[in-house]
């Protein structure tokens, strides 16, 4: 039989089998010498297999003989061929007695990274650990937060080819039912060959809008205030990224480290936030209908100096913003690629380009390097890249709208903004929670915080006995 | 089907938006405006700021028979368009008649860009000084005389227009140019033409409730007066004007000549001009109308010690 | 698309939102040459006429308003026909009203049409999404539209004459409360369309929809003696929009002057919201003349156009006939079309 499965997998050199003979039995184990650890095989197959004694007192077969000496977690039965090709790659050693009856231990090789901390959702304060690639250890970290038998935890394995494994984690106390079935039912309509990151469900979750409607985050205790709510978490193997569904827009100014702060100081800097995001959005778009349309709103002196700056330069308003703002975009694009040896030379050389060289040149005019500055500078104040695509697409839109209106198109804008906010639904619950359906406990911890006496349990979303 | 209509509507939305495109280079800002008249014509000014300091501010002119003609021939001028939103000063001259105002006014009211809130001046004859003169400084110099020598106030032209249309008479600052820039007291337009002296300009102000704070200048001493408050009282006979102020000196005696100088001002303004404002308030109080005014002035000056020492004692 | 049911607060913004719509432009200019005294007695008679009409709204909720009409299918066609052109005159009216302002005040060499073709664009696309969208919609923009009334109004306490209000007269001659009763009442009784099973509370409701009809009249009242007082009777009468003159005033320490064109923002929520639900409005009332589920949104953008151009003399003619043999054909075809 071991042939059989040595065929099956195509001869692959990372099989490895080995026959032991205990009196008359022959015992095979085969397992892939890349899932698998050494250690583990030796500690709990080969030095228990080799202790057995066959005493013809006791009335035991082999085959219980050997279930029952082997002493590695999770031993158990397997029934044919195809299972057992299965359990090989998923890390476990099929042990075959007499070629009829096979059982699969687990011997799980350590393939990630261990725990470090996260590099793209930094926070001053509270714990630095974040999720890796293993989707135990990303359980065990947020079990470790929440010690309660209500945590459960359903698994799916999607993925034509890859087989990957999805865990859904959600407090069966807290949350609805109503939500983790249609959670369960979606994700099991996913038809995708190969899942190797959340943002493949993501995708096929979401698909209208630019509005980001499912969170992914790195962080375990944002994962576990979730939970808290009456959220469901997905976890995913092999991704380092943990999706949190339903989520509102309001999420996006949160980040885990107001709750480990002082009331006041979060609220300013919530304030912050949502200033950053109009400012994001809008300035450009207004520097451009003041600069072409409308110069009323500025002052007299600051007038004068922008019709200064401009007669010198050749090119329109409007081509000289969109330059900068691509010049910009690409700044930042090769700055996230860039590896960090050869970083700090690119950045001089863009600050340069971007700066002296192109004004004292005469191409573009100081205040439009200041105005692009600013929006692209408060666009990065979120920490989720899907919130920064989409304040680039809607600065963007804005921008053309105010070329061809003035401040007319940026009421056509905002219009726009407030149309898509309203319509959206995240995963049936209304997207602007908060403010929308008037809840009065939640408004208290949206832009604004204020000490709440309760723990925090969201009235939309969680079971009405357990408010 | 629906979607080509909605995109064929876009691409229309786009290409006929690109053609109102204007540059900020083409707007040139002003910052003043003179109006006078010479013969039949309009004669104005205009003010145009640059934000280079070397070049002087540069001034144009333009003489025409109507006002919007003027506007447009200024535009040719300068071949930029006149932005009149960032506008401070309306310099108008002494020999402007009801109808001119009348002219002025509407072009005001029906130009897109001008928001009516600069303030207005008479001077006897538009020259260069006071053309070149910065018209922030002459906004500061107006504000500024409500707390000194309560002789004007800042008027805007919406102001103006609102006391026309109320009633018929209008209280312009009026300023010298000399070898300074002064205010010499309220000019009466539109109905009346007339300047008044000091007293009566004071008497204006006090009228008008702009004065809170000022000093008087009698017999080469200075009265400084705090607090001032004027109730209009109607009757069936008479209106009864109450000033009351407060007066922080030395001695209390010198209270009777500083009375004796309002009330002289205040019955001088109100005997030998126009009285249309009383008989405004009396219309808006007891809702008649009446052709003569009696009238009470009745002046009250609290004595207050002066705070801070003083080296004679 | 949102499926959840209304809360009470949410069509209670809606409902202060549709009275609102006209306030700003039309019907103060329909009070000018009156003294405040008259101005305050037109208003409270059609405080108190619309109190009524608005009990008499609130008990015309059904779940299935546009099917129970009447029994007969003529009769019932020939209503819905009346209502549709109540709809289309109130549409109209939205999108004149703000195209005159933006033309007269921002956009001074954009052809008009434009301006009214990108805002009946913007409100088709909130139409689409349907009621409770643009109640939400709505909802959030009530935040920015009381910011606005803020600043407007505390900056400008300052400019307050009171004298301006006097003198105490009634002319009973010039009392005028029907423009005021029509134009703020008839946007209510365009959301009859709403199912009564949807709205999570109907007693809380009718509640709100009282709360805000008061809270509405002593907006306006408020705002009209506030406009009067700042610039006085006879000015305000020469003044084409006199709201947008007393936001010209508001100067925040010298430095933050001219601020009209931002807060002008006011203006465009109002006609926006009501222009969304009168054509979401007319596209359930073509739906239910045809018996069919779906939007007709295009078809209702096309008439409104035509008939916008139509009053051009000057247009292009030839445009006008292809248009109306096109917009003729689609009526002829729609439900052929749509059928399966």
């Amino acid at each position: 039989m071991k042939d059989e499965i040595f065929k099956i997998c195509g001869e692959s050199t990372d099989i490895t089998t080995r026959t032991i003979h205990i009196d008359n039995n022959t015992i095979d184990y085969v397992y892939s010498e890349a899932l698998s650890s050494g250690e583990a095989i030796t500690d709990f197959i080969l030095k228990p297999l080799s202790m057995i004694v066959i005493d013809n007192k006791k009335s035991l077969s082999i085959n219980e003989l050997v279930k029952d000496c082997l002493t590695g977690a999770s031993c158990r039965e397997v029934h044919d061929i195809t299972e057992a090709v299965n359990d090989i790659f998923l890390g476990r050693t099929v042990v075959i007695v007499n070629n009829s009856y096979i059982l699969s231990v687990e011997t799980r090789a350590d393939l990630d990274r261990g725990i470090s901390s996260s590099s793209i959702e930094v926070a001053i304060t509270g714990p630095r650990d974040s999720f890796t690639e293993n989707f135990n250890k990303n359980l065990g970290l947020i079990r470790k937060r929440i010690r309660n038998k209500d945590l459960f935890v359903k698994t799916i394995n999607l993925g034509n080819e890859s087989h990957t494994k999805i865990g859904i984690c959600y407090m069966n106390n807290i949350a609805e039912e109503s939500l983790v079935n249609k959670v369960m039912e979606k994700i099991e309509q996913i038809q995708n060959d190969i899942i190797i990151d959340g943002g493949y469900i993501t995708e096929e979750l979401s698909k209208t809008t630019f509005f980001p409607q499912i969170n992914q985050t790195e962080r375990p205790d944002l994962a576990s205030f979730a939970l808290l709510e009456g959220k469901v978490c997905i976890i995913i193997d092999n991704s380092p990224t943990v999706l949190i569904i339903p989520t509102f827009f309001i999420d996006f100014f949160h980040t885990p480290d107001d709750y480990y702060q002082k009331n006041i100081n979060t609220t300013f800097i919530r304030i912050l936030r949502f200033c950053a995001f109009l400012i994001a959005i809008f300035l450009p778009g207004y520097y451009i209908s003041v600069t072409t349309y409308n110069p009323t709103s500025i002052p007299t002196n600051l007038l004068l100096s922008l019709i200064d700056q401009h007669t010198s330069v050749p090119f329109p308003a409007f081509f000289e913003i969109l330059i900068m703002i691509i010049a910009f975009e690409i700044l930042r694009e090769s700055d996230i690629r860039i590896p960090s040896k050869v970083g700090s030379s690119v950045s001089i050389l863009g600050g340069l380009i971007l700066g002296d060289a192109a004004v004292s040149a005469g191409i573009i005019s100081p205040i439009m390097i200041i105005v692009v500055a600013i929006s692209s500078i408060s666009s990065l104040v979120f920490s989720y890249n899907s919130m920064v695509n989409l304040i680039r697409y809607y600065r963007y839109f804005i921008l053309v709208l105010a070329i061809l209106f003035g401040i007319y198109g940026l009421f056509i804008g905002f219009g726009i903004l407030i149309i898509n906010l309203s319509s959206i639904t995240s995963f049936g619950f209304p997207y602007t929670y908060p403010f929308v359906p008037f809840v009065k406990e939640d408004i208290l911890d949206s832009l604004v915080k204020v000490e709440k006496k309760e723990k925090k349990r969201n009235p939309l979303l969680a079971k009405k006995k357990k408010r | 089907m629906i979607r080509k209509g909605l995109f064929f509507i876009f691409v229309i939305i786009f290409l006929t938006g690109c053609d109102h495109y204007n540059d900020i280079g083409n707007i040139a800002v002003v910052s003043s405006l003179g109006i006078t008249i010479q013969g039949s014509n309009y004669k104005t000014y205009v003010k145009v700021l640059s934000s280079n300091s070397e070049n002087e501010e540069n001034i144009y002119t333009e003489s025409c028979s109507d006002l919007d003609e003027c506007f447009n021939n200024l535009n040719t001028q300068l071949m930029k368009r006149l932005y009149l939103a960032h506008m401070d000063l309306l310099i108008l001259s002494n020999n402007l008649t009801k109808e001119n105002y009348d002219h002025i006014f509407n072009f005001f009211l029906n130009q897109q860009t001008s928001r009516n809130s600069f303030s207005t001046i008479v001077v006897d004859k538009i020259d260069n000084k006071i053309l070149h003169a910065d018209s922030m400084d002459i906004n500061n110099m107006l504000s500024l005389s409500v707390g000194t020598n309560a002789l004007a106030s800042r008027v805007s032209l919406s102001d103006i227009i609102k006391d026309v249309l109320n009633f018929r008479i209008s209280y312009i600052p009026y300023i010298e140019t000399g070898d300074f820039v002064t205010i010499k007291g309220y000019k009466t337009v539109y109905d009346e033409n007339k300047l008044l002296n000091k007293e009566e300009s004071i008497a204006v102000n006090l009228l008008k409730g702009k004065v809170k704070n000022f000093s008087v200048l009698i017999d080469k001493n200075t009265y400084h007066l705090e607090e001032c408050n004027v109730i209009n009282k109607v009757d069936d006979n008479f209106i009864g004007v109450d000033v009351s102020c407060n007066y922080h000196g030395d001695k209390e005696e010198d209270i009777p000549i500083i009375e004796k100088y309002l009330e002289k001002g205040m019955k001088s303004f109100i005997d030998n001009n126009n009285q249309n404002y009383l008989k405004y308030l009396i219309y808006k109080y007891e809702n008649r109308q009446v052709d003569v005014i009696n009238y009470k002035v009745n002046i009250n000056i609290n004595y207050k010690e002066k705070t801070g020492g003083d080296i004679f004692e | 698309m949102n499926k959840e049911k209304y809360t009470s607060l949410e069509l209670g913004i809606l409902i202060f939102f549709l009275l609102n719509s006209f306030t700003s432009t039309i019907l103060i200019n329909s009070f000018k040459n009156m003294s405040s005294l008259t101005i305050t007695v037109s208003i409270l008679i059609s405080f108190l006429i619309g109190f009524i009409l608005l009990k008499f709204f609130s008990s015309l909720f059904t779940d299935c308003f546009l099917e129970n009409l009447s029994k007969s299918k003529i009769f019932k066609n020939v209503i819905k026909m009346i209502f549709m052109i109540g709809g289309i005159s109130i549409a109209v009216y939205s999108i004149f009203n703000l195209s005159l302002v933006i033309k007269d005040i921002i956009l001074p060499n954009m052809s008009q049409k434009i301006i009214e073709l990108t805002f009946l664009i913007l409100a088709s696309i909130l139409a689409l999404k349907g009621m409770k969208s643009i109640s939400i919609a709505a909802s959030l923009m009530f935040l920015v539209y009381v910011i606005v009334v803020i600043i407007n109004s505390s900056f400008n306490l300052f400019n307050v004459v009171t004298i301006n209000l006097l003198p105490i007269s009634i002319d009973f001659d010039k009392i005028n409360f029907y423009q005021l009763l029509i134009l703020s009442i008839a946007p209510i009784f365009m959301l009859l369309i709403i199912p009564k099973k949807e709205i999570m509370n109907f007693k809380g409701f009718k509640k709100y929809s009282y709360l805000f009809y008061i809270i509405f009249y002593i907006y306006f009242i408020v705002k009209i003696l506030f406009i009067i007082s700042i610039l006085g009777e006879k000015y305000f009468s020469i003044m084409n929009y006199p709201y947008i003159e007393v936001l010209k005033m508001i100067n925040i320490f010298n430095f933050f002057e001219r601020l009209e064109e931002i807060l002008i923002i006011n203006i465009f929520i109002e006609n926006l919201i009501v222009l969304a639900v009168s054509l979401n409005y007319l596209s359930s009332i073509v739906n239910s003349i045809y018996n069919i589920d779906k939007k007709a949104y295009i078809l209702i953008d096309i008439i409104i156009f035509l008939f916008l151009i139509k009053l051009d003399v000057v247009s292009n003619s030839l445009l006008t006939i292809i248009l109306t043999i096109f917009v003729l054909a689609n009526i002829i075809t729609y439900k052929r079309k749509y059928r399966e």
